[in-house]
């Protein structure tokens, strides 16, 4: 039997007064699976989170969760939601145990089911001898744990993560992929909005680029590497003097592929696996053949680097 | 059992579920440090009483047949049902709200603005309860209750809380800096406290400003506790609450609709 989707949008908009921060956009997201919104500081994904988890009215389009409308039955969305927000929203009055109860209150949790699911959360994320530390005394990597297995008290079957990694060590970070991965692992639906590619290549099955409130692109990300950007990418590190020039030997070799000025080197992307390291002027340059990345595909689709932000 | 199997639910349908839930949070943050949180609220009763009745009531004599002492426990009382509701509802709530993103927090559960603002209120009437409390017990130190109707003065207590939480709320969801608390407080609730009957019969006042004092919340909190306290009981006190009862209710409505136009956005 087929299953509705977890979360369906259509013609989906968002705007604040004259501004559009998302615009008429389409997707769904199959049980089970884990789905990024891919995109640069202000391309619509907070918006979209937020009027996922109901803290944010629809503008216009539909928007259900489970078949639940967003904007009728906020309450009964919410309860099959675990949000992990930007903003760092640990309540510092109260110590690591009593974060977790107390939230577990706000879902009606029993008291006896709340400290089951609180100590399971402490040992899952590695926090269980932080019970009684304050919030204030815990590293970021411990807050962004704690605040991801606060999400999860309510047993939620879709895990809704605002760039869950962003501001972490790469250490921290690795630890809250490997926490991610298990609870993939474990059947349970995944959103995540990320600005970092490689965070979207590890932990997406499928993704949305989006930008300006747009969809760009949909697929998984292999589908849209192999077509956006092909398997291999040769990466040609040069100097600001030298870029133009290499540039147009390049264009008047003949490369068979594509080449893309970037901040401080030149690529190509060959259009056929024909292209080998001889064919590049490699002397003077430092040259790398890598595979495609999910970074090559957003520059593709939008044309520039992220915005700062 | 079949009985709570019946009734709890119900409960759990009505938005005071909510509200308790938001209330069992700001008790456990209390509770944390109660040290901090009381000590202040359960020893200046003692003092301000023992200041105000024994260094200023000489001087100023009997007022009718009460002693200064006398007159001024019930406003004080009051008074301080009012301050300690009020000081969470706008500096608390939106140190709450503003800087430790606690209400975010709670909107990604099945919490409603309402919820959270009914929470708040229900927790800024139970501080005037214990405040309340403590000046209750201070004055029975000082013996300057006169009847056993002062033990309504707690539930009295509750309802000023509900009063001035709810008055607070509509600020706090409304206030752009927490500057505008400043003003609050020095426009509106320490010029009630000067006027509102607290310290000199409101008789005192020209007629107009007496009229006016009673437009104001804090006249009806003081006339009913002062009338529990020394016994003086009067079929107006059904309206002096029902009054109290309307700016509760009527500020509940208008913070719950400011505080949903400001966080779901």
């Amino acid at each position: 039997m087929q299953h509705s989707p977890a979360i369906r949008a259509e013609s989906l908009f968002k705007r604040f007064g004259d501004f559009t921060a998302v615009n008429g956009i389409d997707f769904q997201i199959q049980r089970g699976e884990c789905f990024g919104f891919l995109g640069p500081n202000g391309a619509g994904k907070t918006s979209t989170m937020r009027m996922i988890s109901c803290v944010s009215p629809v503008s216009s389009g539909t928007l259900s969760v489970y078949d639940m409308d967003v904007r009728s039955s906020q309450r009964d969305v919410k309860k099959v939601l675990g949000v992990v927000s930007q903003a760092d929203s640990l309540d510092p009055d109260l110590n690591v145990m009593q974060n977790l109860l107390s939230y577990g209150r706000f879902f009606n949790l029993n008291s006896d089911v709340a400290r089951d699911r609180a100590l399971e959360g402490l040992e899952l994320f590695q926090l269980a001898d932080r019970a009684n530390a304050m919030p204030d005394h815990l590293s970021g990597g411990m807050r962004r744990r704690l605040l991801i297995a606060r999400a999860l008290m309510n047993e939620p079957r879709i895990l809704v993560l605002d760039e869950p990694t962003t501001g972490l060590d790469p250490q921290a970070r690795l630890l809250v992929w490997d926490k991610l991965n298990l609870l993939k692992s474990r059947g349970i639906t995944m959103l995540l909005t990320t600005h970092y590619m490689d965070e979207a290549a590890h932990l997406c099955d499928r993704l949305v680029v989006i930008d300006h409130g747009e969809v760009l692109e949909e697929g998984t990300p292999a589908e849209m590497i192999r077509s956006h950007v092909g398997d291999i990418v040769f990466e040609l590190r040069v100097s600001h003097t030298d870029k133009a020039g290499l540039i147009e030997w390049l264009n008047v070799s003949g490369i068979d592929g594509h080449i893309e000025d970037r901040a401080d080197s030149v690529l190509v992307y060959p259009r056929n696996g024909s292209l080998s390291l001889d064919d590049l002027p490699i002397d003077g340059y430092q040259v790398t053949r890598r595979p495609g990345n999910l970074e090559d595909v957003f520059l593709r689709l939008t044309g520039r680097g992220l915005r700062e932000g | 059992m079949t009985v709570l199997q019946a009734v709890v639910p119900a409960i759990q349908r009505t938005p005071v579920w909510g509200g308790w839930r938001v209330w069992q949070r700001n008790r456990d943050a209390v509770l944390r440090a109660w040290k901090v949180e009381f000590g202040g609220v359960l020893v200046e009763p003692f003092i301000l009483l023992f200041a105000m009745g024994f260094g200023l009531g000489p001087y100023i004599g009997n007022m009718g047949d009460l002693t200064y002492a006398e007159f001024i426990a019930g406003g004080v009382l009051a008074s301080y049902a009012m301050f300690h509701a009020t000081f969470d509802a706008t500096y608390g709530a939106y140190l709450r709200m503003e800087s430790h993103h606690i209400y975010e927090a709670m909107l990604f559960t099945p919490m409603e603005p309402r919820d959270i603002v009914l929470g708040e209120v229900m927790w800024g009437a139970t501080r005037s309860v214990i405040s309340a409390s403590a000046v209750l017990v201070a004055a029975t130190a000082f013996g300057l209750v006169l009847s056993p109707w002062a033990i309504l003065a707690i539930p009295v207590a509750y309802l000023i809380g509900l009063t001035f939480a709810s008055l607070a709320m509509v600020l706090t969801a409304t206030a752009t800096t927490i500057g505008a608390m400043n003003n609050f407080f020095t426009l509106f609730l320490m010029p009630m406290f000067y006027l509102s009957g607290t310290f000199f019969p409101l008789e005192r006042l020209p007629i107009v400003a007496q009229e006016l004092a009673w437009l104001l919340p804090l006249t009806p909190a003081t006339s009913l506790v002062r009338g529990l306290m020394t016994g003086q009981i009067t079929p107006w006190m059904f309206a002096w609450a029902a009054e109290l009862f309307v700016f509760a209710v009527a500020s509940l409505f208008l913070a719950s609709f400011f505080m949903r136009r400001r966080l779901l956005k």
